[in-house]
């Protein structure tokens, strides 16, 4: 029966091809646009190298520091702050700090080429949250990092920039004038990567703008990622974020200073749309507006093939008026309609995965406004869950689409059917 | 006519009803995306009060203590002697046109500072962004004079003292800003110090999609400030430069290579980047965005289109007896083809008036941000009208097609089928 029902919906959309081909593109193009949207956000949340642990991960970008004397500071975190509130966290597998913003370095190549890379110094533990892929060696440790040791971890394309190859760990290199030792090379960070971006990195305290703090310490340029065992835990390292800031502002009352973080320790998506120091992200509005959007992709299609379903059904109301004077049950009848439907979206649908992925290669740059050479394989997004929910969208399109006009054509009365 | 297109619509109500239906959340949704679109792109086009070609920002940094090169006997002289003899060897080389230092002023620069103003005849306050530039900095991104005269003529008289504005610096009472010269105004809550304004530009935007950045120029940072800066305000300080027209591309890369050559005590030039790269990089954000709803603006119209096609198509093909015999009777082609494309368009404004309602309020409620343009009757009506013509010239294109189709048939075959 169902093969029946295939043979005559493939007919019906043969016959009518203009309309076919309305359908097959306008379910297309919805499926494209709602996939690239997805796939948009999910570069945002999406873990990759090296951010790969993101569904796992808080961040701390900013602080606002309350003095006595009535004045708002805004900042990133400073040494002090690290180390009397972050570092003292128990529940969280690693606490990294690291200065917030890359800044330009400029490096000396063999040659005595100068090129300028962008710089992140950052603490050991700055390699447990962010996995990096050592193509080298491996990351400097703790004691060098307490030491403020002049070591350093460089990308491939630095080291192939600097030295032409990336066997140069255990070289010495020079950044700001002053001599580092490799002691690792890792594959290349997309800038996409924010928090983990740079070209280089080394100990906060080999440099001079990562031991740079004022307000005594509590201001700085640090940023901080803490890492949870199980996005589970967050409750429970919240919980004791606010216990340890309560004991740091008792021991900033001296300085006459109150410190907060405006609702953070943040997640991805949240750590994405913290832009500004002075004021928490309007996240309700994000989520609204994403919706709306995602609404009005899904709908106005909806509305459009509802509308050509339904001139065609009308077409074909006679046909159905015999039909059922001749037995056919509405049962039959709604099933072939569907069954039409179905095809056609899914049809639709294919191609729609094909054109969204299609773009996203060729659109790749335009849609992701990529700075510099690193760029991020989109095939890396290419997987089942994206396919799901793409589908997902796919049947309440085709559910929308069909199920009203075939509802309606259902209920037709015969005598007036036959005589339209 | 129009009464002769309503009864056809309303004959056909139940398609119509979902192109009805379309065409209304399609007319919200697009005067959204256009009234974005409207407002961004008539504040990009507005002149910038700069110019960033051939520009480039240098930075700077100190050497310290265990740096290659670190020279300790400097002690005589300041970090700030050293930048200020790097940015006279800057100014020596043979490509380079003028050189600038500043805070928190040049174009695309993410941070700034603020003040407020006291006027000297009066005794309101406003806040305004300030701009902390040496005299070169105007030739450098060739602010213009409202005067017409080149900025040499506001690089000469910035000095301590003396402002220099922009015109909408006082816009409540000035508006064209002209009379703005001369005028004494106090950086609250000084009042000892008096600053007369002693050149007037044109409008400086703070970036492409800023509408009306109100700014003013004060001369705090001479050369004999600068020559005390340590070895922490130096990094902190903004080199500009603009190299000569004709310039050979890669004077980044070019000046990077030769920078030793223009370091001087312990103060070194580490980067160096084109004011484009920078703006690019600043701008990303915004046209990502713009990109975005250009996407969904096209996927809106396309669809539009599709669905027009797809009941006039139907429609026109039901029709065709109906066509065929009013041509019999000496319709011409080019009067049905006007019937079908005024039925589409006569739809299309039954469903523009409550969409349009919808918008109003959308306006009213200011749900969609004034910083740019404010929200009035102009604003509306070219959002409106511009609305109105995309949706039109979809629904005619759309129609075209299916109407021709449907006209080629004979009139006696037409009358045939009847």
């Amino acid at each position: 029966m169902y093969r029946q029902f295939l043979k005559q919906a493939w007919h019906q959309l043969k016959e009518n091809r203009l309309l076919t081909f309305i359908s097959v593109v306008g379910t297309a193009l919805a499926i494209a646009m709602i996939m690239a949207m997805v796939i948009v956000q999910r570069v945002e949340v999406e873990p990759y190298a090296p951010e790969v642990n993101r569904d796992r991960t808080l961040y701390v970008k900013w602080i606002s520091a309350k003095t006595d004397a009535g004045g708002f500071s805004n900042s990133a975190l400073g040494a002090k702050t690290v180390k009397e509130l972050f570092a003292r966290m128990t529940t969280p597998e690693a606490v990294s700090a690291y200065v917030g913003m890359e800044s330009n370095a400029l490096a000396v190549g063999s040659d005595n080429t100068l090129m300028t890379v962008k710089m992140k110094p950052a603490d050991d533990k700055f390699f447990k949250v962010f996995e990096f892929s050592f193509l080298a060696g491996a990351p400097y440790t703790e004691a060098d990092n307490e030491a403020g040791l002049p070591k350093v971890v460089i990308t491939e394309t630095t080291a192939r920039k600097l030295y032409g190859t990336i066997d140069v760990v255990g070289q010495s290199i020079r950044l700001q004038y002053k001599d580092y030792t490799i002691v690792g090379v890792v594959s290349d960070v997309s800038t996409l990567a924010s928090a983990a971006y740079a070209e280089v990195w080394m100990p906060l305290s080999s440099t001079g703008i990562g031991s740079f703090t004022y307000l005594d310490g509590v201001l700085g340029v640090l940023q901080v990622a803490i890492l949870a065992k199980s996005p589970a835990d967050f409750p429970v390292i919240r919980e004791e974020f606010e216990r340890l800031l309560v004991q740091y502002n008792e021991s900033l009352r001296e300085a006459e200073v109150t410190v907060n973080f405006m609702g953070e320790p943040d997640t991805q998506i949240v750590y994405n749309n913290r832009k500004w120091a002075n004021q928490p992200p309007d996240m309700k509005a994000f989520y609204w507006q994403f919706a709306i959007v995602i609404v009005l992709l899904l709908l106005v299609p909806a509305i459009n093939l509802s509308g050509l379903t339904l001139s065609r059904m009308r077409k074909r109301y006679p046909e159905l008026g015999v039909r059922r004077a001749f037995g056919a049950t509405r049962g039959e009848l709604l099933g072939q309609i569907i069954m039409e439907s179905l095809l056609l979206t899914l049809i639709g649908g294919v191609v729609g995965l094909l054109l969204s992925y299609g773009s996203l290669f060729l659109l790749d740059e335009m849609l992701f406004g990529m700075i510099g050479d690193v760029s991020l394989s989109v095939t890396a997004l290419i997987d089942p869950a994206v396919f799901g929910i793409a589908f997902l969208f796919c049947l309440i399109l085709n559910l929308l689409s069909a199920g009203i006009p075939a509802w309606r054509a259902s209920r037709l009365n015969i005598v007036n059917a036959l005589n339209a | 006519m129009i009464r002769m297109i309503l009864i056809q619509i309303w004959n056909e109500r139940k398609t119509n009803a979902w192109l009805w239906a379309e065409l209304l959340l399609v007319f919200v949704a697009l005067w959204v995306v256009v009234d974005w679109t409207y407002v961004n792109v008539s504040t990009w086009c507005k002149p910038l009060g700069f110019d960033i070609e051939n520009t480039y920002l240098v930075e700077m940094d100190v050497l310290t203590a265990g740096s290659v090169g670190y020279r300790s006997d400097t002690e005589t002289r300041s970090d700030g002697q050293d930048l200020l003899d790097v940015l006279d060897r800057l100014r020596r080389h043979p490509e380079v046109e003028c050189v600038s230092y500043s805070l928190n002023s040049y174009p695309y620069c993410g941070g700034n500072s603020w003040q407020y103003f006291m006027p000297q005849q009066d005794t309101i306050v406003f806040s305004r962004h300030v701009r902390q530039v040496s005299p070169d900095f105007f030739r450098v991104f060739r602010y213009e004079n409202i005067d017409g005269s080149p900025s040499e003529s506001l690089t000469n008289v910035h000095e301590w003292g003396k402002l220099i504005v922009s015109s909408n610096f006082w816009d409540a009472r000035y508006p064209d800003g002209k009379d703005l010269l001369g005028q004494g105004f106090y950086i609250s809550p000084d009042t000892t110090q008096l600053f007369t304004v002693a050149a007037v530009t044109n409008v400086v935007r703070y970036h492409d999609f800023d509408a009306n950045n109100r700014y003013a120029a004060i001369a705090n940072l001479s050369e004999s400030v600068v020559a005390t800066f340590s070895e922490n305000n130096v990094p902190m300080l903004h080199i500009c430069l603009r190299v000569k027209d004709g310039t050979k591309a890669g004077f980044a890369e070019r000046m990077l290579q030769e920078s030793p050559d223009y370091n001087v005590g312990n103060v070194y030039i580490k980067a160096i980047e084109s004011f484009e790269g920078i703006r690019d990089n600043y701008l990303l954000d915004d046209m990502n965005a713009m990109k975005n709803r250009i996407f969904i603006m096209a996927f809106l119209l396309i669809n539009i289109f599709l669905g027009v096609v797809g009941t006039f198509w139907y429609r026109t093909q039901q029709r065709r007896g109906e066509l065929g015999l009013r041509m019999a009777l000496g319709a011409s082609r080019r009067g049905l083809n006007a019937a079908l494309a005024g039925e589409g368009l006569l739809l299309l404004t039954l469903a523009a008036v409550p969409a349009l309602l919808v918008c109003f309020n959308i306006g009213v409620a200011d749900l969609l941000g004034a910083n740019q343009l404010p929200w009035g009757v102009s604003r509306f009506a070219v959002d409106s009208l511009l609305t109105f013509a995309l949706l039109a010239a979809m629904i005619l294109g759309a129609i075209w097609y299916p109407a021709h189709q449907a006209m080629k048939i004979k009139p006696a075959d037409a009358l045939h089928d009847e």
